[in-house]
């Protein structure tokens, strides 16, 4: 055994000396390799990342557009379709807005294993105008259209906004254009108005020039309450601060609070009422339907608007949007009024085209029921 | 004839119309009470009883499909036990014997549809609304009745076509659905799926959801 043991190890010492040099030469050759993968590792999804980044830059009427070769023909058609319609909205101020704007595309694709089956990913938008910028919700990709007609819209008018002076911009919401969703705009500012529960908005709804300028927060109120509510407005106005109701009861008595609630008794809501802090009273006509005022204003004056309206900063804003629209005010919130009043939701009844698409279908499915045989 | 046909449907309808005609009963009222009571008392807000309108549009969309379907059913139920056997005894034509079933649901559909406008407008009377929020009963029983109706075809087509030619349709849409979304999964995921087209089709203004669209609200400015 000893022998052979000695003799194994005769044996195999050439060998181990040529499996160390063996193995020497596999680690340097592995070396090397190693080296150029670890060279081409970064290579992988560079190529993947590129193909995500590549980015091309085009104008799309006014606007400049950074996007990948296949982001671009979508957003186009966004980008048309917004330009459209601020154009509409805001007249040259619009034209000028978008001349600024910059809309970014950067098209992040899911990880590079999974690259070679999916091209799915996420479409980042980045819109600037001038200093104002905003990332617009993320587009799933790919898709067949970009739903970015809206933020693009909303990032411009945004951008309108924070070029004008402090009164305007305390007074003025962020602006919505009216584009596609106009009539909505119209319904909401019109759904407000009409439900504020505000006398000041009837009377001026009906008319009343003075009332509205009060209503829109045009001129200031030193009394709110008295200017812009009646006391049969109270029991309404009592509910609409119910995050006040716990602290009213604790000041008032509780039995005071739920007669004016309840029983909507006049007194007992006056007193309630006035206990209502200052603050927490709003004009009762807010964003939408001053929105639906200056867009008004933009629409009627045209060319130069928005720079009438930028014009005098020491003027009342009322003023300025007369000056913007070239009308005097009072014709100018008589336009308003109209599109206020016109643009009652015309909802109880179901449209023809909806009674004349679901006829069609009923007669098709009758069509289909006529020809059907039960026993084949 | 039409009238034998109208009453067996209505007896075998009756029963659920019935029922139908309490849950839009039920429904105006839970719409218009809401959180104020019919004298008035209680809290509430425009802008909650507005909500709460349009929030509750979508049990009557619910209701709208219920009644179709089931009318629908309820046609042919009793020819589909006995195989359609009582059809060919008639002396009359399957067109119209299939046009009488037809019209008779139609006639049975306007039951439920009618007792809605007039419960929502009785309880629109009762309810201490203010002046400047209107109840659209006629308004929400046109869309009730356009959506039932077409529910109501629908499916009036499906049970009186051949189970069997119906069973080929149904098996054959689901299995080009799947390897389409197979094909979708596995060969190439930017494939857009013929589900979602299909789906889109369907809920677009001009598919058989299209009286379903715009909300549904007894009460609105």
């Amino acid at each position: 055994m000893a022998v052979l043991a000695i003799g194994a190890v005769i044996v195999a010492a050439p060998i181990r000396a040529q499996s160390v040099q063996a193995l020497l030469a596999m680690k340097a050759r592995n070396d090397s390799e190693l080296t150029a993968l670890e060279a081409r590792r970064p290579a992988a999804p560079a190529a993947a990342q590129r193909a995500a980044e590549i980015l091309d830059t085009t104008h799309v009427g006014d606007v400049t557009l950074v996007a990948t070769d296949e982001a671009i023909p979508l957003l186009r058609s966004a980008i048309t379709g917004a330009a459209v319609n601020v154009r509409h909205a805001f007249s040259d101020a619009g034209v000028k807005a978008l001349a600024r704007a910059e809309l970014t595309g950067h098209l992040n694709l899911a990880p590079p294993t999974l690259l070679s089956s999916a091209h799915r990913g996420v479409l980042r938008l980045h819109l600037r105008v001038g200093t104002v910028e905003a990332d617009l919700p993320v587009e799933i990709w790919p898709s067949d259209s970009v739903d970015a007609t809206t933020d693009i819209e909303i990032g411009v008018s945004r951008a309108i906004r924070a070029s004008l002076d402090s009164t305007m911009r305390i007074w003025m919401p962020v602006l919505r254009p009216p584009g596609a969703d106009s009539i909505e705009l119209g319904e909401r500012a019109f759904r407000v108005a009409v439900t504020s529960g505000s006398a000041a908005v009837r009377r001026c709804l009906a008319g009343d020039d003075a009332q509205c300028k009060s209503a829109l927060g045009l001129t200031p109120a030193d009394d709110p309450l008295r200017a812009w509510y009646d006391p049969i407005d109270y029991p309404d106005l009592l509910k609409r601060v119910s995050n006040l109701h716990a602290q009213l009861e604790t000041e008032l008595g509780t039995p005071v609070v739920r007669a004016c609630l309840d029983d909507h008794d006049i007194p007992s809501c006056t007193r309630v009422v006035t206990g209502i802090p200052l603050s927490a009273l709003r004009p009762p006509m807010p964003d939408d339907v001053r929105s639906l005022l200056v867009l008004t204003a933009m629409q009627k004056g045209g060319d130069g608007a928005f720079d009438r309206l930028l014009a005098d900063s020491t003027t009342p804003p009322l003023a300025r949007l007369a000056a913007a629209a070239r009308v005097p005010e009072h014709e100018l919130l008589s336009e308003w009024r109209t599109r206020v009043m016109v643009s009652r939701p015309a909802k109880a009844l179901p449209t023809a085209a909806i009674t004349l698409v679901s006829l069609a279908w009923v007669a098709g499915c009758f069509a289909l029921a006529l020809r059907g045989t039960p026993w084949s | 004839m039409f009238r034998a046909i109208l009453w067996s449907q209505w007896k075998w309808a009756r029963g659920f119309l019935l029922v139908a005609v309490l849950i839009g009963m039920i429904l105006s009222i839970f719409v218009l009470r809401g959180q104020v009571s019919f004298d008035g008392r209680g809290v509430y807000s425009i802008p909650d009883l507005l909500d709460r309108s349009r929030a509750f549009g979508v049990f009557f969309q619910l209701d709208a499909t219920a009644v179709g379907l089931m009318l629908a059913i309820a046609a042919w139920q009793q020819d589909s036990r006995t195989r359609h056997v009582y059809a060919l005894l008639l002396p009359v034509s399957r067109a119209w014997y299939a046009s009488s079933r037809f019209a008779a649901g139609m006639i049975l559909l306007l039951i439920p549809a009618a007792a809605l406008a007039i419960s929502t407008a009785i309880t629109g009377r009762l309810a201490p609304l203010p002046p400047v929020l209107h109840v659209y009963s006629a308004g929400l029983a046109a869309r009730w009745l356009l959506a039932a109706a077409t529910v109501y075809a629908i499916i009036f087509a499906l049970v009186s076509a051949s189970p069997r030619l119906v069973k080929r349709i149904v098996l054959g849409t689901v299995a080009i659905l799947v390897l389409d979304l197979l094909y979708g999964g596995f060969v190439d995921t930017a494939h857009r799926s013929l589900l979602g087209a299909l789906m889109q089709s369907l809920f677009s203004r001009n598919g058989p959801y299209a009286p379903f669209l715009d909300g549904w609200m007894l009460i609105d400015v």
